[in-house]
């Protein structure tokens, strides 16, 4: 199966329609679906959300693509909605919040794999290190608060170690900053992975900026603050990535064709079949507001989109365990700090003004280091007895 | 929707699911990790430095007016006995809450394809109405004692609180008329704990009327009690309830 963004003409928008019944399906098992089943959905109400998001910021400023985008958005918000409703209730915040990092650290991982600028694959491999480190205190925190085990939600396919040490993520704005990739020189490839985990970076932010005060724990809250901290570091990282100088036309055409390529990978790798059909008729709905950018595009910018965006997709996303990569990068890249726009390899090398900033904020009391104080993950939490040693 | 069994499958939470990944795991979580000093003791001392700091969640309604036979009871009320106001609230907003509980669970009896085996749905419909009257006598009690049923106490609020995955769980389309009567016995159990408590409190304030009002409620709440939980011993073991409880 392949797809060609400019001759795959997709839904036509005025039969993208939906009822609230359908807007609310049955969600996904928790105990039975697979693991990247969740990554896929949560990842894909994180590019829907961006697509609403970026919709909103562009008629601020666009007065004649209001209507246009207003169109659009409507089918993305109750796309964003059909999608982010497959979560089924008998997840607890802690346990999507496992969720969501299997996301950044899974999806990240593959899209370092995959980037073909090496400064932009070494921007994933630094943020992958920081969610990686996430993900082990918030497996701390679902223990030692709800006395459960995150392999429930990772099922065997993502480590529970640290990574770069959260409290050592804390950084300067300055520090935030990346250099932008060249919207006239970078792939296609390029362009959607920066988008692609903007996007999925900033769901993650709302989303602990959401659910942080429904913990009653003050260690729980305390945690989710500091990591949404770090949420917004990555978003504020990951923004800057992407080349400013794309007239606002171009991102919004970049941005659907962004839609369709997440689309496509999704219904590629799929293994429930009623979750791969909602794929499939998104993926039309995409190429359909893809139709309509396009041709915006051509009428107001007067040029042709394919300067910009080749017809044919790239290969998709691997949806897969990248365990050994992520060692790797453990192992080689832990100690990497960014300074301005660069990387240097120790943290000796760290700016002053970062170490300030987060020697103040760490002064009476450091959530992520309380909460995995002296812990280390064990197969049924660390209350239970070695429950592999006949293995 | 099964009326007693879950359905045996593909379950992929557990270790066994994929041992030789799982075993990746833990070797990995075991030569991997340096934690933080310190032990999980560290969540409880933050708990304790938080409470030191800390407000409480709010406070009882002082009761406004004087009606009925109750009054020389509201004065040791408002000399400082919120107790009974407190936990007053809270049975009224259980007994609602309740009557909610109830009707979700007559909604899982309804969408159960086969009802064969189930108990009788006019005896949970009657202990749907006794919920409900017993929410509505609570909040006379408190109306005669000054106080204000609408407001929420704070017990009523924690107790809203505690009971959150009771309502998660008996609503969820996807759970069976089993787990949701699993569910109503949680809140049975400790209906009728508070009863009792609620009951020695009103008599140590001398309350007759209130005393006589929820030794009845707690009458009827113990055979909920008994009943739902011989029931869902019984759909455990054989699958149906006794003919003979109905």
């Amino acid at each position: 199966m392949s797809i060609n963004l400019f001759t795959d003409k997709g839904t036509p928008l005025e039969q993208q329609r939906f009822t609230w019944k359908d807007l609310v399906q049955k969600p996904l098992s928790k105990l039975n679906d697979d693991a990247f089943t969740r990554i896929r959905v949560i990842l894909m109400n994180g590019i829907e959300l961006e697509a609403v998001r970026f919709s909103h910021g562009c008629a601020r400023m666009n007065a004649e693509l209001q209507l246009p985008l207003a169109k659009i958005r409507r089918v993305e918000q109750h796309q964003a909605t059909l999608v982010n409703w497959l979560l089924g209730a008998d997840h607890s915040p802690l346990e999507t919040t496992i969720g969501y990092e299997q996301v950044a650290i899974e999806v990240t991982a593959a899209v370092a794999l995959k980037e073909p600028d090496p400064y932009l694959a070494q921007t994933y491999r630094y943020g992958l290190l920081e969610d990686f480190d996430h993900m082990y205190r918030y497996t701390a925190l679902l223990d030692r608060l709800e006395g459960k085990d995150s392999n429930c939600i990772l099922q065997n396919y993502t480590d529970i170690v640290p990574g770069r040490p959260t409290l050592f993520e804390h950084r300067d704005p300055s520090d935030d900053l990346r250099f932008p990739y060249d919207r006239n020189s970078a792939e296609l490839i390029s362009k959607f992975h920066a988008l692609t985990i903007m996007a999925g970076e900033q769901q993650t932010h709302n989303y602990y900026m959401n659910i942080g005060p429904l913990f009653s724990d003050p260690t729980a809250r305390q945690l989710y603050a500091e990591i949404a901290s770090i949420e917004e570091q990555h978003v504020t990282q990951y923004e800057s990535i992407i080349d400013p100088e794309e007239t606002w036309m171009e991102k919004w055409l970049i941005h659907e064709a962004n839609e369709v390529y997440n689309y496509y990978s999704c219904l590629v790798a799929e293994t429930n079949p009623r979750i791969k059909a909602l794929w499939e008729r998104f993926l039309d709905y995409e190429l359909g507001h893809f139709q309509l950018v396009q041709e915006l595009f051509k009428q107001i910018e007067k040029r042709d989109p394919q300067e910009i965006i080749s017809g044919k997709l790239p290969s998709p996303l691997e949806y897969r365990s990248h365990r050994e990569f992520v060692r790797e990068v453990l192992k080689k890249e832990v100690d990497y700090r960014s300074v301005g726009k660069e990387y240097v390899t120790s943290s000796e090398e760290e700016t002053e003004r970062s170490q300030d900033y987060r020697d103040f904020m760490h002064s009476e009391g450091i959530p992520s280091e309380t909460v995995a104080a002296g812990y280390i993950y064990k197969p049924g939490t660390e209350n239970a007895m070695n429950l592999l040693n006949n293995h | 929707m099964e009326t007693i069994e879950t359905n045996l499958g593909i379950n992929k939470t557990g270790v066994l699911t994929s041992i030789q990944e799982a075993l990746k795991t833990k070797k990995g979580a075991e030569s991997l990790t340096t934690p933080p000093p310190g032990d999980s003791s560290l969540l409880g001392e933050n708990r304790v430095l938080y409470m030191q700091e800390g407000d409480p969640v709010g406070s009882v309604p002082v009761p406004m007016t004087v009606k009925g036979l109750l009054s020389s009871a509201q004065e040791k009320i408002l000399m400082g006995n919120h107790v009974f106001m407190d936990k007053l609230g809270e049975r009224i907003a259980f007994e609602r809450t309740g009557t909610r509980l109830y009707e979700a669970l007559i909604s899982k009896y309804q969408g159960t394809s086969n009802q064969e085996g189930l108990p009788d749905l006019i005896t949970i419909e009657q202990f749907y109405m006794e919920e409900l009257k017993h929410f509505n006598m609570a909040a006379e009690i408190m109306m005669k004692l000054g106080g204000d049923p609408t407001a929420m106490t704070p017990s009523a609020d924690i107790a809203g609180v505690a009971g959150m995955g009771w309502v998660q769980v008996i609503n969820d389309p996807r759970t069976t008329f089993l787990q949701s009567l699993e569910t109503i016995l949680q809140a049975e159990l400790v209906d009728n704990a508070c009863w009792e408590t609620l009951i020695e409190l009103a008599a140590h304030l001398g309350l007759k009327e209130a005393v006589d009002e929820f030794t009845l409620a707690l009458q009827e709440e113990s055979v909920h009690l008994t009943t739902v939980k011989q029931w869902v011993k019984e759909l455990n073991l054989d699958g149906k309830v006794s003919r003979l409880l109905q």
